[in-house]
């Protein structure tokens, strides 16, 4: 069995990576990476700041979300 | 982990886990697929790495995997001529009919235990290795291929084909 299934399915024999595939996996992780812009975190640090300031403007926020 | 440092790991080790998973699916572009998606998977989960448990059994755990999938997702039938190809071949020899045939029977199976025949019988890999990129004994791994065999024997024998 061993034999026939060889003859039918040789063993791969070219086994190397033909080039780097670095480049590819950068771009994949720079695309997918999850980038907020610094506006966002500064439009988030003033919502922050705005509800630590006046607490029970936090009620207000939330209905309007 | 920085990029800098999975760059390093990545370099290290890319040919090998390219290698381990062209053994099971054995097709160049569909290996370079895998092998970008074995190191995403790296990437994302790099906290839960064990320096200990070495990087290069727990890529190929997850390589194996993911090449078991694409196996499970590829066609599984690959054409072949009811009626011979080619004329009978002396004694001994086998036909390129017989030879899809069996092609076409293996890629029949089912994927766990192809992978498990693919790099026993034909990459004839350690059984520790292949035990530990599936994920179960060296037991496990001989009970897979005893499995597989049997399959092919009853499944060439309905195509004519006594192994």
């Amino acid at each position: 069995m061993n034999d026939l299934l060889k003859t039918a399915l040789p063993p791969v024999k070219d086994l190397e990576l033909k080039h780097d595939l670095w480049p590819a996996m950068r771009q994949r992780i720079d695309e997918r990476t999850i980038r907020v812009p610094i506006w966002d975190w500064a439009l988030i640090a003033a919502v922050l700041a705005w509800v630590a300031i006046f607490p029970h403007s936090a009620l207000a926020l939330l209905y309007h979300l | 982990m920085d990029v800098e440092a999975f760059e390093a790991l990545f370099r290290d080790h890319q040919s090998e886990v390219y290698r381990w998973i062209m053994r099971i699916v054995r097709d160049p572009s569909v290996a370079e697929d895998l092998t970008l998606e074995t190191f995403w998977r790296v990437w994302k989960a790099a906290d839960r790495f064990d320096p200990q448990r070495g990087f290069e059994p727990w890529a190929r755990r997850i390589a194996t995997n993911l090449a078991i999938t694409h196996l499970r997702h590829r066609p599984r039938e690959i054409a072949y001529a009811t009626e011979p190809v080619a004329p009978p071949a002396p004694d001994g020899a086998v036909t390129a009919d017989t030879l899809l045939k069996i092609q076409s029977v293996f890629r029949q199976l089912p994927p766990k235990l192809q992978a498990a025949a693919t790099l026993a019988l034909i990459e004839e890999q350690k059984y520790e290795d292949i035990a530990s990129a599936l994920g179960i004994s060296v037991g496990g791994v001989k009970s897979r291929v005893f499995r597989a065999v049997r399959i092919l024997r009853k499944k060439l024998e309905k195509v004519g084909i006594t192994p």
